[in-house]
This record gives C-alpha cells, sequence and structure tokens, in this order.
C-alpha cells in the first residue's frame, strides 16, 4: 500500500532517505554550514533570532520533543546552548518580545508560554481549545500583545498578564499560518482562505484576499515596502511548490506574482517531484527572500526582479524552518522531517535534526539585472 | 513571466534555466502570472476520448477564456499532476487560483497529522492512527481519480460547479454594487456546504436509490449549487456525496455556521443583486430559511413530481424545457421517472433553470414570480409573457434566459444525443438544460 507517494524515499534519481547511513552522512551538510550544537531530539518547528535591541545574539527553536531552546551565537558561528523549557505537547511556534528579554512559545497543549530568559522561569500567558499554531508579538504605540492562531479557529490576542484574552476573533478556519508586522498581521488558515488585519489602536479584521494559491497554505511572511518601510504586501508558501507575491493594495495587478520553487528537474521524465514551501523569511536589510522545502533545498530569490539568487544543494532531510538574525548576516536553516511523506517516511533512528547557520549577507544582495 | 516560445515549438536551448516560464517543464523560474493554470503538457486523456475540444497543451490557460468543458479537461491535467508530482495528498484544490476550493478535498495539514500519530503513539493506538490515514488516502486517492477519469455524470457535475464558479467570479468583477460583501460571502461561504449530512440522508430515504458511484448523491451538492452566488461552496458537500466520517464532520455544521454568521450579506446581496442574480438567491434563501421545500417529504419521494417538491415547481420545469412539458406532467416516470432519482436532482444545478420556483421569495426577487407566472401560463418559452411584468422582473428575466439555455457549442456530444433522443438512457441524463434548439 502506498501512503505517500510511490515510494518513501523522495523522488527517483536521489535517494534523500537513503537506506545507507553513509550516504546520509555524506550530504548532511553539503552546503558545509556551521552546525548548531546540541541540536533537538525531535525535529524543529520554528526558529527565531534575538531582536537587534539584545547585546548579543540569540537563537531559539521550538521542537516536536516538546522542548525550546536557546543558544547563544557569536559572530564566528559557534553556539552555546543556553537554556530550555518543556511544553506538554511539540511546540509548534516561537517568537521573541521586542526588547528581546522574552521568548513565547506555542504549543499542542494548547498553551503558549511566556519564558523570561533572565530568570529562566516560564509562565502560561494563553490557553486555546485546541493545538496553537502560530504564535507573534504585537508591538503598538498605545499596547502590547501576543497574538495566537490556533487549530480551534480563533485569533487571540493576550496581554501577558491576563488569563482572559483582549480579543478574540474568529477565523474561517483552522489556522496554518501567520505573520505579524506592525501594523498589519495576516493570517492563512485551512482550505486557502487568507485574512489580513491590521493592528492600529486595535486589532481588526482588515481584508479578505481570495487565495492566489491553488492548494494548502503553509507558511506566509509580510514584507516591507522598500521606500517607506512599512508592510504592504505578503509571501505565501503552499504545498505545491509555489510561493504568491502578494501586494495588499497592488498598484498595478500585475505586481502579484506567483513563482514555482522547491521542485526537482526531473523534468526529463515529463513530470516533476513537487515538493512543500516549508517557511519563507525576508531579509531584514535587502528586502530578499528565502525559501526552503520538503526537497531539503534552500533558495534565495528578489521578488523586485523576480530572480533567484541561489539555490542550495539538497540537504538529506527536509528543510522545515528558516531565519534570519536581526543584522541580515546570518541565515539559519534546519534539516529535520516535516511529515511530508506520512509515519512511513519517518526513520527517527536515522533522521537526526541538525540546525545550520551560514553566513549569507552577500548572497542576498538583490539582483542588478532587472 | 512570458511562456518560452521556444520551449512551445520544443526545442529551447536554456531547459531548466531559462528565464521564461516552462509551463509544466522543469524550470525553476519565476514563472506563472496570474490566472495561468500550469500543467504537464505531457499527460494525455485517453479518458477524456469524448471531449472535442482539446486545449493546447503546453500553453498556459486562462480560465476565463475557457469553456466549462476545456476547464473540467485542465482540472484533470492538475489532478493527474498533483498525483503524479507526489504532492502532499490530503489537501484542497481549486481550479485556479482565486477560484472556490472543489468540492470534496479538505486541508488536513502535516502537522495536523503528526500530532495525532504522536498522540496516538502515546495512547498505544499506533495502529487506529495508521488505519485512519490508510483510509483517509484511500479516500483522497478515490477523489482524485475520479476527477482524473471523470465518468459523464461527474464531467457534468464538474461543469456545472466550473460554471458556478466562473459566474460568481464575474459578479465580483462585474460587481462593484458587492464589492466587500461579496467576497466576505465567496469568503464565509468557500468549501463548506449549505447542507450537512442531514440532507443526504433525508435524500436517499426519500429515493431510497443508493447512490450509483462515488458520487452518486449530488442532489444535495447541486441543489447547493444553485445558490450561484452562494453555490460554490455548498456544492462541497456534494460532488463526492457519500463523505466519510472524517468529511462530513468537517462539513455540514461549518457550512451552516458559515452561513448564519453572514447573514447581512446574505440579504445585501439578494435586495440589491435582485435583476442579476434574483433566482439563484431566491432559491438559496429558501433552503436556507430551513423550509424542507424541495426534499422535504419523503411521500412525494415516489415519482417525479416529488422530485420538484411542489406541483408549480414541476410546472415550471415543463415550461422551461418546452415541448417535452406535457410529458413531463402526465407521465413524470417516462422523462423525470425512476432513472431520474440520480440524475434528476441535478437538475436544480442550474439556477437559472430551476432557482425561480419560490413564491416566498417574491418582492425581493422579481425573477420568481416572472418564471412562475410563466410557468403555470404553460408556455413553451418563459420569455415570452415577460413583457407585462415589471422592468425589473424583464431584466431578471432576461438574464435567467441566457441562463436557461446551454449554448449548443457547449453541449457535449454525449448531451446532445441524449437530448435529440425521444427519452434519456438511464445514467446518461444531461444535468445541464439543453440548448436554446432543441426547444423549438
Amino acid at each position: 500500500m502506498t501512503l505517500f507517494g510511490q515510494n518513501t524515499s523522495f523522488g527517483g534519481t536521489s535517494s534523500v532517505f537513503g537506506a545507507t547511513s553513509t550516504a546520509q552522512s555524506a550530504n548532511y551538510n553539503p552546503m558545509k554550514d556551521v552546525e548548531v550544537t546540541s541540536p533537538p531530539d525531535d525535529s524543529v518547528s520554528s526558529l527565531a533570532f534575538s531582536p537587534a535591541s539584545c547585546p548579543s545574539t540569540f537563537l531559539v527553536a521550538g521542537s516536536w520533543d516538546n522542548n525550546a531552546r536557546c543558544w547563544e551565537v557569536q559572530a564566528n558561528g559557534n553556539t552555546t546552548p543556553k537554556a530550555q523549557q518543556t511544553h506538554t505537547g511539540p511546540v509548534l511556534d516561537i517568537c521573541w518580545s521586542d526588547d528581546g528579554t522574552k521568548v513565547f512559545t506555542a504549543s499542542a497543549d494548547k498553551q503558549a508560554k511566556m519564558w523570561d530568559l533572565n530568570t529562566n522561569q516560564a509562565v502560561q500567558i494563553a490557553q486555546h481549545d485546541a493545538p496553537i499554531k502560530t504564535i507573534h508579538w504585537v508591538k503598538a504605540p498605545n499596547y502590547t500583545c501576543v497574538m495566537t492562531g490556533s487549530w480551534d479557529k480563533t485569533l487571540k490576542f493576550w496581554d501577558t498578564r491576563s488569563p482572559n484574552p483582549m480579543m478574540s476573533i474568529d477565523l474561517p478556519e483552522r489556522a496554518y499560518c501567520a505573520d505579524v508586522l506592525y501594523p498589519m498581521a495576516v493570517v492563512g488558515t485551512a482550505n486557502r482562505q487568507l485574512v489580513i488585519y491590521q493592528l492600529e489602536n486595535q486589532p481588526s479584521q482588515f481584508k479578505v484576499i481570495d487565495s492566489p494559491l491553488k492548494y494548502q497554505h503553509r507558511c506566509v511572511s509580510i514584507f516591507n515596502d522598500k521606500k517607506n518601510n512599512s508592510p504592504v504586501g505578503f509571501a505565501l508558501g503552499s504545498i505545491e511548490g509555489r510561493v504568491a507575491i502578494h501586494y495588499v493594495n497592488p498598484t498595478n495587478p500585475k505586481d502579484n506574482f506567483t513563482f514555482k520553487c522547491h521542485r526537482s528537474n526531473g523534468s526529463t521524465a515529463g513530470v516533476q517531484d513537487i515538493y512543500a514551501v516549508n517557511d519563507i523569511a525576508f531579509h531584514p536589510v535587502h528586502g530578499t527572500l528565502s525559501t526552503v522545502g520538503s526537497d531539503g533545498r534552500f533558495s534565495f530569490w528578489d521578488k523586485d526582479a523576480r530572480t533567484k539568487l541561489k539555490t542550495s544543494e539538497q540537504v538529506d532531510q527536509p528543510i522545515s524552518a528558516c531565519a534570519f538574525n536581526a543584522q541580515g548576516q546570518i541565515f539559519a536553516y534546519t534539516s529535520s522531517y516535516d511529515w511530508s511523506k506520512g509515519h512511513e517516511g519517518f526513520d527517527p533512528q536515522k533522521m537526526k535534526p541538525r540546525i545550520f547557520l551560514r553566513s549569507c549577507y552577500d548572497e542576498l544582495k538583490p539582483s542588478k539585472k532587472k | 513571466m512570458v511562456v518560452c516560445r521556444f520551449y512551445q515549438q520544443g526545442h529551447c536551448r536554456y531547459g531548466d534555466r531559462c528565464w521564461n516560464e516552462h509551463p509544466g517543464g522543469g524550470n525553476q523560474a519565476f514563472g506563472g502570472q496570474q490566472k495561468h493554470i500550469s500543467f504537464s503538457q505531457q499527460n494525455k486523456f485517453e479518458a477524456l476520448a469524448s471531449a472535442s475540444t482539446g486545449s493546447s497543451g503546453g500553453t498556459n490557460v486562462k480560465l476565463k477564456d475557457l469553456n466549462p468543458q476545456e476547464t473540467v479537461e485542465v482540472l484533470c491535467k492538475e489532478i493527474q499532476l498533483w498525483e503524479k508530482s507526489k504532492l502532499w495528498p490530503f489537501s484542497c484544490v481549486a481550479v485556479s487560483k482565486e477560484a472556490q476550493n472543489l468540492p470534496g478535498f479538505e486541508d488536513i495539514s502535516t502537522e495536523e497529522l503528526r500530532l495525532e500519530a504522536y498522540t496516538a503513539k502515546a495512547n498505544n493506538t499506533l495502529p487506529a492512527y495508521q488505519q485512519k490515514v490508510a483510509q483517509l488516502t484511500a479516500e483522497y486517492k478515490a477523489k482524485r481519480e475520479e476527477l482524473q477519469r471523470p465518468s459523464l455524470q461527474v464531467k457534468q457535475k464538474l461543469i456545472a460547479v466550473i460554471e458556478d464558479i466562473k459566474r460568481s467570479e464575474q459578479n465580483v468583477s462585474t460587481g462593484g454594487l458587492f464589492g466587500q460583501a461579496q467576497s466576505n460571502n465567496t469568503f464565509g461561504a468557500a468549501s463548506s456546504p449549505l447542507f450537512g449530512g442531514t440532507q443526504t440522508t433525508t435524500n436517499k430515504a426519500s429515493f431510497g436509490q443508493p447512490s450509483s458511484e462515488l458520487f452518486g448523491q449530488s442532489s444535495t451538492a447541486t441543489t447547493g449549487t444553485s445558490g450561484g452566488l452562494f453555490g460554490t461552496s455548498a456544492t462541497s458537500g456534494g460532488l463526492f456525496g457519500q463523505p466519510s466520517t472524517q468529511n462530513s464532520n468537517t462539513f455540514g455544521q461549518t457550512g451552516f455556521a458559515a452561513n448564519a454568521v453572514q447573514p447581512g450579506t446574505f440579504g445585501a446581496s439578494s435586495s440589491t443583486g435582485g435583476g442579476l442574480f434574483g433566482s439563484p438567491a431566491a432559491t438559496t434563501a429558501q433552503q436556507a430559511s430551513g423550509n424542507t421545500g424541495l426534499f422535504g417529504k419523503p411521500s412525494t419521494g415516489s415519482t417525479s413530481t416529488g422530485l420538484f417538491g411542489k406541483p408549480t415547481t414541476t410546472s415550471t420545469s415543463t415550461g422551461l424545457f418546452g415541448k417535452p412539458s406535457s410529458d413531463t406532467t402526465n407521465a413524470g416516470a417516462g422523462l423525470f421517472g425512476k432513472p431520474a432519482t440520480g440524475s434528476s436532482t441535478q437538475l436544480f444545478g442550474k439556477p437559472g433553470a430551476f432557482g425561480t420556483p419560490n413564491p416566498s421569495a417574491s418582492g425581493v426577487f422579481g425573477g420568481g414570480q416572472t418564471t412562475a407566472s410563466v410557468a403555470s401560463s404553460q408556455s413553451a418559452l418563459p420569455i415570452t409573457s415577460t413583457s407585462s411584468v415589471t422592468p425589473a422582473a424583464q431584466a431578471t428575466t432576461a438574464v435567467n434566459a441566457s441562463k436557461i439555455y446551454t449554448p449548443m457549442d457547449q453541449l457535449t456530444s454525449a448531451e446532445k444525443e441524449q437530448f435529440e433522443s425521444q427519452k434519456f438512457s438511464l445514467g446518461n441524463i444531461p444535468i445541464r438544460p439543453p440548448a436554446n434548439e432543441f426547444c423549438v
């Protein structure tokens, strides 16, 4: 019986989940990047770097092993594990407060926690009726809060001191992905729903958007306008190896477009293998973006020139998440199983999650050709 | 980005590195402008041999430029591609971007499945999880296969769905009037049926005839479809009539909720839309209000009248179908009789044709009255009596008329054959209205 595709290995050409461990060790780090020490024991769901306000750079990761971990990252790429916190279920998302003193974790145990890094204490700050899939810090001039999106089809805003949410907004479907860049928030849900919220004064629904993609939403990331540095649109990734660049109010309808990515090159056989886009991150300085996919590759793109800047070699596992640090010097990506081939594709003995750091500032410079 | 000219001719020397779009090909460059549907051009469609107009293989396609038949083909290719390229199997899917989801496919994310696996492992119920996944996989696969090799009935239903999707899209673009409200609507209703499992059961009870195939109990769905505006969503449950437990869970209730949340929108579009969308709205309104009307009483379910609920409805249908009218009313079994149980319900799929017989929708829905009166006067062409009605109603009817008939060139040869013959043959009854030419 075939459960997820024809065979459990990726594609026909290269076996990612190769049978031999030698083959695996050979290409687990084809890009020769710096490996983070003491990685999580199970797949990494999300990565986040500390904000620019932090004197030194920290990386946090949420994992399916129920833990959130924190490393200090030195300029040379050396990492030191600093602390960790535990949920009673897999951690599905993680984010920082703007001052860099706290980390927020969202878990499948239906709780969100606030983790004070100074005291290494974590307290529950949010409760949903179903696993919490997304968590974001909202910093407005007149309020601060934590936004959580859950499979219980609600979006809730918490002031971290009260057990009750400041506000709860019904979503059309289960929350699958979200992003916040004040004053804009976007939530992508199951069954191709997409809602924009504005956060000024207080959060409110701004616009419902017909999905620019044909399949299941997977990740979303807001980008700034180059000139006035305010959020104008978002990049949305789906399971169908495709990303949509979408402006909320396009000056020209042609500003919005989609592009293919994370597909095998086996076009000679007529059919490509198509992989999910697992995460999208925008470079904080250049405004270019990275995508990572179930195919085990990361790619860098210039959305304005509509060109690809770089594609990585294939890592031996799917890349499940990625992040840039605040200065845009470091690109972090994690190779760990993303369940894209179901339980049959899961081999916890062989699949060791890894997190890599890459010096990326120059690689993400915008393309010169227009 | 432009489609590569050389690729189309079959000899682009840049291959995967080409800057231009290679639809269905392997290049990873930025591609796909809006509305473009890309698919693998390698797929030949034996299954669609009956389809006369083949859309050109390797070019990008604009949905609005296609007739429904071509759209179905594009969709088939899309689904084939889905299967072959080993995409995540549990996803919703749309004919094109910005279109509504096709009925029957619900999103399940990797994380949701994974969490279930972890929970199952913790509870020592892993076999049950595996069984569930296997079941889901089989179910989604069966649906995809059905769409890849659509039977005549499925194809017709698909065409009806796609036409509705396109219509609602056009409405949006021409709209202006509805603006925000409309998009809300599509949004709220998308992918959730108006009527959940309950209705399906009722159907089954009254007709007692088990669905012939996977897509059998389309009646529910198609009824929903007549919503037009709201409809496509409603179809969700239906295309694949007999949803698994999983599906019916997610469907059903949500559908109702979603619609209930939007009462304002409902009202607004129906009142404003009286002219344009009058009749479909009427139908939906009636159904949404919980009126058991159409399929309500099992007792009437025995004959063709049962199918259409009230006598008036039947007469409407006769009016619309012109010539065969007397046959229908008197000896309903002949035309819409037993074989019709499966498919005559599908007739409701056409909003224009049967959307109107709803007196309760009067006032707001001018069209409802118009057609009704036409029907009772037994005239062959509904349009004839329009002149005597209010201008608003006239407009409605005019629009209706265009919906009442299917243009000759859009009918499949199989459908034409059916319309030309004395009797419909079992299993091949067209769900779309005949062309005007058949009704003279």
